[in-house]
């Protein structure tokens, strides 16, 4: 098993703010795993641009997500860095969020958290060390109408990270969130776009997917920080 | 008169804050699990059961204008792969019911120019060693209020109440998972605690009440946990 080198998983890693966190983790060394859901073209092209590799599993289904983390541990070492970054979006009012939009936005955006926790949690801590970062939306933080579905899990995951947080702590292995502000990716929706709304950001646009991947690689690098909520958004959250 | 549906009416804190809504002058509809002295039976985990219940307590009382959603699960869990398939238990109780009773609950409470509390807690604020899922069903079930609080306003508010370790019978379990008395767990609390006790169910119930009985608030989360977390 090569061992020279450092390795870190990157869920959704094919598009947005995945891609531009492997390539981030990339630049700095890392072998990186990149975890997709239909987007082979995409992972495989990603892959042989940073000198990865890529997977295929659904977050939300713990098995599929535990069978990548044995894989790549097998094929590239002891995963030091997991990034859970896989998502969708989808703008719906309260009445029109039927069960199975509820279901898979959580199964998804927190599941897919979660998931990967207990896939690469338990190993990191046996080895310990290790450091996890989960995506979650600055949404949680201000809240979002038309968007409870999606709101709510990405507010969830911070009560997940918390927790994981104090748990792994002990095994040296440190959780944080990352809650991006708006940015400019294939998921953004149009709302977001409006140059009205794009004004009304103190710093008058919309984040680039490198600069969120940027601070998701500074957070998981940063050895005395666990359990924090991190948001670059602009400014549209200030506390 | 002023119809309060409550679920989780039989335990601790939702017995409080029956007793507190109705001393207020609401008419309150309690639901507990079927299993229970509640009036409405239904077990949230039932899908079905959140409809049907909104709609029962809408038909008996002639609306709803006030929904409490009290109920909660909170379970030992470990994140690992084997434990993930009882993770969601919580979550099924503590977030999706609360989302599904809302939806069904949206047309009386919107006419009504109503309001909902959901209690959440200092968990899903600050996490809890053993309870990942309550953990993040609590934290999402914040920005579940601060975004329906957005998008149901003017018509309906929608705030929260973080309560701290509460004085109910749920103290016996949590001592259990650490390992210590319940005596031990108690003492731990109180030091975490600038109070220097437990907060008392009827805190909560007073708290909530207050919330029901005014106007400004929407999108709140409010902690009462006798300082043991400042946000």
């Amino acid at each position: 098993m090569p061992t020279e080198h450092r390795v870190a998983l990157v869920t959704g890693g094919a598009t947005g703010i995945g891609r531009a966190t492997v390539r981030a983790l990339a630049s700095r060394g890392f072998r990186v795993a990149i975890d997709h859901l239909g987007k082979e073209t995409e992972a495989a092209a990603l892959a042989e641009s940073v000198g990865g590799a890529a997977y295929e599993a659904d977050v939300a289904d713990v098995e599929a997500v535990d069978a990548v983390v044995r894989a790549v541990e097998a094929d590239l070492g002891p995963i030091e860095i997991a990034v859970c970054c896989a998502g969708f979006d989808i703008d719906r009012p309260l009445e029109e969020v039927d069960d199975e939009l509820w279901d898979r936005t959580l199964a998804v955006l927190l599941g897919g958290c979660a998931n990967v926790m207990a896939a690469v949690g338990p190993r990191m801590r046996a080895r310990g060390h290790g450091s996890i970062v989960a995506v979650s939306s600055e949404l949680a933080l201000t809240g979002d109408a038309w968007h409870v579905h999606y709101v709510t899990a990405k507010a969830a995951v911070l009560g997940l990270m918390r927790t994981a947080a104090q748990e792994f702590g002990a095994d040296g292995v440190r959780v944080n969130a990352v809650a991006p502000g708006p940015t400019d990716t294939e998921m953004l929706t149009e709302r977001w776009r409006a140059q009205d709304y794009l004004d009304s950001i103190p710093l008058r646009r919309a984040g680039r997917p490198e600069e969120i991947a940027e601070m998701i690689v500074a957070v998981a690098e940063s050895t005395w920080t666990t359990g924090q909520v991190v948001s670059p958004n602009g400014g549209v959250v200030i506390q | 008169m002023a119809v309060a549906l409550v679920t989780g009416a039989e335990g601790g804190i939702g017995r409080a804050i029956v007793a507190a809504l109705t001393e207020a002058g609401w008419t309150v509809a309690g639901s507990d699990l079927p299993s229970t002295a509640a009036t409405y039976g239904y077990d949230l985990r039932d899908r079905a059961a959140c409809r049907a219940l909104v709609e029962a307590v809408a038909t008996d009382h002639g609306g709803i204008d006030l929904l409490v959603n009290n109920a909660a699960s909170m379970t030992v869990v470990e994140l690992s792969v084997p434990a993930m398939a009882r993770w969601w238990q919580d979550l099924e109780v503590n977030l999706s019911a609360p989302f599904r009773l809302i939806r069904a609950a949206v047309e009386p409470l919107r006419k009504a120019g109503g309001q909902v509390i959901n209690i959440a807690s200092v968990s899903g604020a600050r996490g809890e060693p053993g309870f990942s899922a309550y953990s993040a069903s609590k934290a999402g079930l914040v920005g579940l209020t601060k975004s329906l609080a957005r998008e149901l306003a003017p018509d309906v508010r929608v705030n929260a109440v973080a309560p701290g370790p509460t004085d109910t019978s749920q103290l016996a379990r949590d001592a259990e998972y650490a390992g210590i008395t319940l005596d031990e767990l108690r003492h731990k609390y109180e030091r975490e605690m600038p109070i220097g006790r437990l907060i008392r169910p009827g805190e909560v119930a007073g708290l909530v009440t207050y919330l029901a009985s005014t106007t400004g608030f929407t999108g709140a989360c409010m902690h009462l946990n006798g300082g043991m977390l400042m946000p």
